[in-house]
């Protein structure tokens, strides 16, 4: 219960801004050496993949799980990405529900970290050691290539269309992969478990019916 | 202090890269049960988050930035969860992405998650538009004396 009067002064100096990057930097620094050392783990049933250096599912697991916790024990905000999107809609449009003022804010912690992803799969592909990992590329690996329409904007439609039901569907649920599963199944929470099960079966439905016809 | 926030999205959008979610496949090959690296990264996952929880309810921990006790309330069950979730999942499958992936993916280079990205955007909007429309027709049905000014 003390604890925080211990870290707390410790925060406050650690995470002045310019600190922030640097320690940001340290991380990455670290988080590349222990992906080299890691860089021929073989995933069970290997194919070809856009890069080959995947560490084993519960490295990787275990890590986010901490990030989360992390997140949830420094600012009492649970990891979560779905709610960014109505933030990023209430920067372009106020019509709607996007009035509210949480959703035009400029600059809501989510839009940081929306801000943070695109950099950070920048980072995982530099760091990768297949020189190919960052090549510019519509491709989405021989499986979705084999069963998605070869017409690009016939293959594009589909995408934006299961873009979409993600999206209606996200905020009907209140939440998505992470925010649902990743977070709320840690907390045990009832609707987030329920909305994790039937993710997990919507998924499963589309997938098999997806490449029923090809297997 | 909303820096360190892009820093929490830098990490999992690494994160996540490493294992294996930004891969379309990997999500297609999770659903024809011929790969577990997925569900493997998910279940420790949520294991690491079930016993942190765990801890830091027992330490009646305060979050650390801002001085107030930490609140462990999960998200509320709605009215469409069920068919919301469902709906979710099938665009899950179609794409081998979800909101999380889809940006990091375009990170990488993977240029088909603009679609994907795109999509999420559409059906935010259209949600965001729908939703209001529908709950100031409840206010108007609920108070018919009355104008609804904003």
């Amino acid at each position: 219960m003390h604890l925080n009067i211990i870290l707390k002064p410790l925060m406050f100096s650690v995470l002045h801004p310019l600190w922030v990057h640097t320690i940001a930097l340290f991380v990455l620094a670290f988080l590349a050496m222990l992906q080299n050392s890691l860089s021929h783990v073989t995933v069970p049933g290997e194919f070809s993949m856009s890069h080959s250096i995947l560490w084993p599912g519960w490295l990787a697991g275990l890590a986010i799980g901490l990030l989360a916790l992390t997140q949830l024990w420094l600012s009492n905000r649970q990891l979560g990405v779905s709610q960014s999107y109505g933030h990023l809609c209430g920067l372009i449009s106020r019509a709607g529900t996007f009035r509210r003022s949480e959703l035009a804010a400029t600059d809501h912690w989510l839009l940081w970290f929306f801000l943070g992803l695109p950099l950070g799969g920048f980072i995982a592909a530099v760091t990768a050691s297949d020189a190919d990992s960052l090549a510019l590329t519509f491709s989405m690996g021989e499986m979705y290539d084999r069963v998605l329409p070869q017409t690009f904007w016939l293959k594009g439609l589909i995408l934006t269309g299961g873009g979409a039901l993600m999206g209606v569907g996200a905020r009907l649920a209140g939440g998505c992969t992470s925010g649902h599963v990743i977070s709320g199944c840690a907390l045990l929470n009832p609707p987030s478990l329920l909305a994790g099960a039937l993710f997990f079966a919507g998924g499963l439905a589309a997938v098999q019916m997806l490449f029923a016809s090809f297997i | 202090m909303k820096f360190i926030f892009l820093f929490f999205g830098i990490l999992f959008g690494f994160l996540l890269s490493r294992g294996g979610a930004t891969t379309f496949d990997m999500h297609a090959r999770l659903f024809l049960f011929e790969n577990f690296q997925l569900l493997w990264v998910i279940a420790s996952a949520v294991s690491v988050g079930i016993i942190g929880v765990l801890i830091l309810k027992w330490l009646r921990a305060r979050a650390l930035l801002l001085d107030i006790p930490l609140q462990f309330e999960g998200k509320a069950m709605r009215r469409y969860l069920a068919p919301g979730a469902l709906l979710f999942g099938v665009g899950w499958g179609l794409t081998g992405s979800c909101p999380g992936t889809a940006p990091v993916m375009l990170g990488e280079g993977k240029l088909a998650t603009l679609f994907t990205l795109g999509g999420i955007f559409l059906g935010t909007y259209v949600y965001g538009i729908l939703a209001h429309r529908k709950r100031q027709a409840v206010c108007v049905s609920l108070t018919p004396s009355m104008k609804v000014t904003s």
